[in-house]
């Protein structure tokens, strides 16, 4: 029986933490497997430079094999390096948004099937026999990398723009009870009421003035579009989310002048 | 004489111009390097704030929403709007020989 108890209490207890410290866990494992990668990229792209020049230098039949085998290390390592970014990626998507919408579904199906492709990608590279044929397998990547790129910024979009979102509630929620005690200050003292009302509005206007730059931001990265102006229109949203930000400090530094003017007469 | 006399006054008057002269531009250029006084800040005279509590200075619900402002303040600051550890990898996109 007690035994039973003690089990029941651990399995409790991981029922608990894990879901939360697993994904943490997940995106730091990710995380370093995608610098790690990046890190064999860097090397073997070194590698392929010093071996490409000594191709074109000699032009013989051993500096080409030598030139495709370096090449093709390379051009892995470079798939690589994007895959596993997009991994950590849709890790850190789940973990920013939580609740899983229609835009945030499709957005991970658009993430899998990039990891699918660039695992294919992988695979068919090992097989290129000769450097002409590794280069047009690359020259393949290198198209598809417009379209990976447009859901790397539809993804971060979604991701600082989640972030935002719940800074957001919490601002709204501490208003709404902000609201409720100067209501019931209301009853005792309409003198201060009245001021607090005149002082609250003030924040709310803030609150809609944050919200108004998050709807921008959200629009324009849901309008994100392959051959856009992917990265200047991110960075739109991102500043917009910035000054959203802006406005929310604002609203929380009203709201802690009114804490004030509640707790002192 | 009378001669000698006259130009013995005229030096004199001339000699006293000069002296003039020589002592009004000393002065003024004593007044131009005479370093101005460094302005010392005052304090100014306030008025001691002295605020009484009301009801709610120990109301459970204000110290909590206190509490949550403090750390909504902290998180605002610390939020991840641009953290550049997940921006996308930049790769060599142009390969060929």
């Amino acid at each position: 029986m007690k035994r039973l108890l003690i089990i029941l209490l651990i399995s409790l207890f991981f029922s608990i933490v894990s879901p939360i410290s697993a994904q943490e866990f997940d995106y730091q494992h990710a995380y370093q497997n995608y610098l790690d990668s990046c890190n064999q990229y860097r090397e073997s792209h070194d590698k392929y430079v010093i071996v490409k020049d000594q191709y074109l230098t000699y032009q013989t039949l051993t500096s080409k094999n030598k030139a495709l085998i370096a090449t093709r290390e390379m051009l892995e390592k470079r798939s690589q390096a994007l895959r596993t970014y997009l991994t950590a990626l849709r890790i850190q998507l789940a973990k920013a948004t939580g609740v899983i919408g229609d835009q945030i579904n499709s957005l991970y199906m658009k993430l899998d099937k990039q990891i699918d492709y660039f695992v294919k990608h992988e695979d068919s590279l090992t097989s290129a026999p000769t450097l002409e044929k590794a280069l047009e397998i690359s020259a393949e990547f290198e198209n598809k990398y417009l379209e990976t790129e447009t859901i790397i910024y539809q993804a971060l979009g979604e991701i600082i723009g989640a972030n935002e979102a719940k800074l957001y509630h919490r601002t709204y929620q501490l208003i709404s009870e902000t609201e409720k005690k100067v209501l019931e200050i209301k009853e005792k003292n309409e003198k201060k009421a009245s001021l607090l009302e005149n002082w609250l509005s003030e924040a709310q206007k803030k609150l809609g003035e944050s919200q108004e730059k998050q709807h921008y931001a959200e629009t324009t990265i849901r309008n994100l579009k392959v051959g856009g102006k992917t990265g200047k229109n991110f960075e739109e949203a991102q500043f917009a989310l910035k000054e959203s930000n802006q406005h929310l400090k604002e609203a929380v530094f009203y709201l802690k002048e009114i804490i004030q003017k509640i707790k002192y007469d | 004489m009378i001669k000698k006399n006259l130009s013995l006054i005229f030096a004199t008057t001339a000699l006293i111009l000069i002296i003039t002269e020589i002592l009004i531009f000393m002065n003024q250029n004593w007044k131009l390097t005479k370093p101005n006084p460094t302005p010392v800040p005052m304090p100014l005279p306030t008025k001691q704030f002295i605020a009484s509590p009301s009801a709610y200075a120990t109301d459970a619900a204000i110290l909590k929403m206190e509490k949550d402002l403090e750390l909504l303040e902290k998180d605002l600051d610390s939020v991840y709007l641009n953290e550049p550890s997940l921006h996308p990898p930049i790769l060599d996109l142009n390969i060929e020989y």
